[in-house]
């Protein structure tokens, strides 16, 4: 008998506690979200990245919050940038010197980066009590680009645009050298094969079939689509010293010092040379296509990376975030689904630097009509088989560490494995160094 | 020599004359003109420099809170793989270039102060001179166009006769000296411009002498002329010696430290390491060593500098 009542007593306390536990949390995530007053005084700030240009997007979306919220003061800083480095510098600085951004538009590369300093405000609250609207922005969005959004369980972003890797390759000279445009299930030796058939001349005149994008962003196809990667799932142990990653690497390798189909990629800027008719190939996103259509470049088209095992490509997305300690939130929240918004995306389609996170703005006429490329929707088709670009918590140190000994390896100090072992090693370090 | 009015506080009383402390106000005036430079000391120099030192004994990534660490900042200094080749790569650097722009600075010097029209002395010195007005940014920019692999000029007009093409940037062997040289360049000449100032002091009379004596002209400059620029070789070699220390923006433009770290300064790499990595202390602990080390070589050539250097 006692012992019954024990069990009921137990059996009482847990159903209690599972009542204090969940209805709170249940009742943050689900209760309905009140908008601030129109009326509201305040200033808020935030940070911007992107080409020249683009600034204006994020000045009409914040027209648009001002139409809402005509007195609240935003005060918008836009970041023109060459490395993501540079920007996370910025960012960094302005939150050590104690003038925060409210708002934060950043890249992949910074997400997990910014997590492990504290820096993102957990969105979950606002995306439950503002469904409706939330939805709107997030249903068209594929979901292996709202993936990389939720870091440990807890949404930090709302989506901006995207990127991936796809080979831009020169119509005029590979008609002119007789080789077959690529299909889209080629390999690495029909790549390598119609590389060494485009490589012609010498010295001044030399053509190279194809010119290395020489950065994290652009060598991660060439480890994905030979079924590897820098670091394990979890973010966290490095695998470069990996006989695949060796493996990609010495292809890479070949490519410059074996084949000689391709220049020694430090410091040799690939887009210049592919714009100007110096390479037939070179790998990159979609920002590429603003320029070479105002420069009236128009003969090129683009097809999938290249496979060893696998067709795989990377992908980067970027998305806007809450300050953690922003007195603002609500505010910044309103402005994010400006931001966010299917206007803005549309606006996106229409200056084309980025490729819109939306897939119905990607559909719109303004993104694909005009080509080069005929075939634009490989641009957001990619998504099918494209991975996330691997951002761990130290993702500053990652880069610079592989150019420095992938630029070691292309000029004949270390081998591919040694350039892998040297990573590797730089990369452990940086990992327990990151706990 | 002695004023003959009293100052500075010196007190004339029944025809004898000493000291006494300075009049309230007059101090007062004396640490008002001196005010703004020592705030502005203090703000852009001395703070810093104590704040650097603090932060050497921390774990500081700017964002999260700093934690006492003692000196294994310090001790990271010895077990740091990269840091012996930076090292090496900086000292590379001061060598080259406190022998290079010293010596061929001199050797411009010389030949500028040669019997030369007026108006063609000014032209060839602001010819020298011209580089070390140009911004380090410009010059690495045009350089580094210029020495470009595939499509660099230099190597265009090395193809014609019949050599190259040179990797002048990304060679490991190449991308230092190329470094060294755009360094050597664009500082050469003010070099020069000093040396010649000095040369132009040297009493004429002097060296006629020694011609009289039978001295030859490699005589006349190693004897007579070389040890009346010394004052000036010495100030020279010391400020190219604390420049070379912190040579930075050069290498970014051209090789951005590259390849590898062959061509990486120990100060690049202490903006690297504290915000790049985010780690200001470790980056701190390098700088503290770096000025220990800028500072411990311009006394001992203080000290040195006794021996050799002369003032009439």
């Amino acid at each position: 008998m006692r012992h019954e009542i024990k069990l009921k007593k137990i059996a009482s306390f847990l159903a209690l506690g599972l009542l204090v536990g969940l209805v709170p949390a249940n009742s943050a995530n689900s209760a309905s979200y009140v908008a601030p007053s129109s009326k509201t005084k305040a200033t808020i700030s935030m940070i911007n990245w992107g080409d020249p240009g683009d600034d204006k997007v994020y000045a009409a979306a914040v027209a648009r919050f001002n139409k809402k919220f005509p007195n609240v003061k935003v005060k918008s800083s836009f970041v023109t940038i060459k490395s993501w480095p540079d920007y996370i510098d910025k960012l960094v600085a302005s939150v050590a010197a104690g003038n925060p951004p409210d708002v934060i538009n950043i890249a992949i590369e910074g997400f997990r980066l910014g997590e492990s300093k504290g820096l993102w405000a957990p969105l979950d609250k606002y995306a439950a009590g503002d469904k409706a609207k939330f939805d709107v922005i997030m249903k068209p969005v594929a979901a292996s680009l709202k993936e990389p959004l939720t870091i440990n369980g807890s949404l930090k972003f709302l989506p901006n645009t995207f990127q991936q890797m796809l080979i831009y390759y020169n119509t005029k000279l590979f008609k002119e050298a007789g080789v077959a445009e690529p299909t889209t299930d080629w390999t690495w030796s029909d790549f390598l094969s119609a590389a060494q058939k485009l490589t012609k001349g010498e010295g001044a005149d030399k053509t190279y079939g194809f010119a290395i994008p020489f950065f994290n962003f652009g060598l991660s196809p060439w480890f994905f689509s030979n079924g590897t990667a820098g670091f394990a799932k979890d973010l966290k142990t490095p695998t470069f010293s990996d006989p695949k990653m060796v493996e990609s690497v010495t292809f890479l390798n070949d490519l410059v010092n074996k084949y000689k189909v391709s220049p020694n990629p430090a410091g040799v800027d690939p887009y210049g040379l592919f714009g100007s008719g110096k390479v037939a190939m070179t790998g990159a996103g979609h920002w590429l296509v603003n320029g070479y259509k105002a420069a009236g470049f128009e003969d090129w088209n683009i097809a999938p990376w290249p496979k060893k095992t696998t067709q795989a490509t990377v992908y980067g997305i970027s998305g806007f975030g809450i300050y953690k300690k922003s007195k603002n939130q609500d505010l910044a929240w309103e402005l994010l689904k400006e931001l966010a918004s299917p206007t803005t995306q549309a606006s996106w389609a229409k200056l084309g630097g980025g490729n819109p996170a939306s897939a119905d703005a990607a559909k719109e006429t303004a993104f694909s009509a005009s080509p080069p490329p005929l075939n634009s929707e490989r641009y957001y088709g990619a998504l099918k088989y494209a991975k996330a670009v691997q951002s761990p918590a130290f993702m500053n140190v990652v880069e610079p560490a592989l150019i420095r000994a992938l630029s070691d390896m292309f000029n004949g100090s270390l081998t591919p494995k040694l350039a892998m072992d040297q990573v590797q090693k730089e990369m452990l370090a940086a990992s327990a160094a990151s706990k | 020599m002695r004023n003959a009015e009293p100052d500075r506080g010196e007190v004339s009383l029944s025809g004898s004359t000493f000291f006494t402390k300075p009049r309230l106000s007059n101090r007062f005036i004396g640490f008002a003109f001196i005010a703004p430079s020592f705030a502005i000391f203090c703000i852009f120099v001395l703070l810093p420099l104590i704040a650097c030192l603090v932060i050497s004994f921390l774990q500081y990534d700017i964002l999260t809170p700093a934690t006492f660490v003692g000196i294994d900042n310090y001790k990271q200094v010895f077990q740091d793989d990269r840091f012996p080749g930076i090292f090496l790569n900086t000292c590379l650097y001061v060598f080259s270039a406190v022998l290079l722009m010293n010596s061929l600075g001199v050797i411009l010097a010389l030949k500028l102060n040669t019997k030369m029209r007026p108006r063609l002395m000014k032209i060839m010195r602001s010819i020298f001179f011209f580089p070390s007005m140009i911004g380090l940014i410009y010059v690495g920019t045009i350089w580094a166009s210029l020495f470009q692999e595939e499509t660099g000029i230099i190597n265009y007009y090395l193809h014609f006769l019949g050599l190259g093409p040179i990797d002048w940037l990304n060679g490991k062997s190449n991308a230092i000296f190329t470094v060294i040289f755009v360094d050597v360049w664009r500082n050469v000449g003010f070099g020069a411009l000093i040396f010649l100032a000095a040369l132009q002091d040297v009493p004429q009379e002097r060296i006629e002498a020694a011609q009289i004596d039978g001295a030859t002209k490699s005589q006349v400059i190693r004897y007579v002329t070389i040890p009346a620029i010394a004052p000036a070789i010495f100030f020279n070699v010391t400020m190219t010696l604390i420049g070379s220390f912190q040579i930075y923006e050069s290498i970014v433009v051209l090789t951005n430290g590259g390849p590898g770290d062959s061509t990486r300064s120990l100060v690049m790499y202490i903006a690297e390491v504290a915000f790049g990595q985010f780690n200001l202390g470790y980056a701190s602990a390098l700088s503290v060593l770096l000025f220990l080390l800028i500072f411990g070589l311009t006394l001992f050539f203080f000290r040195l500098h006794r021996k050799w250097v002369t003032y009439d």
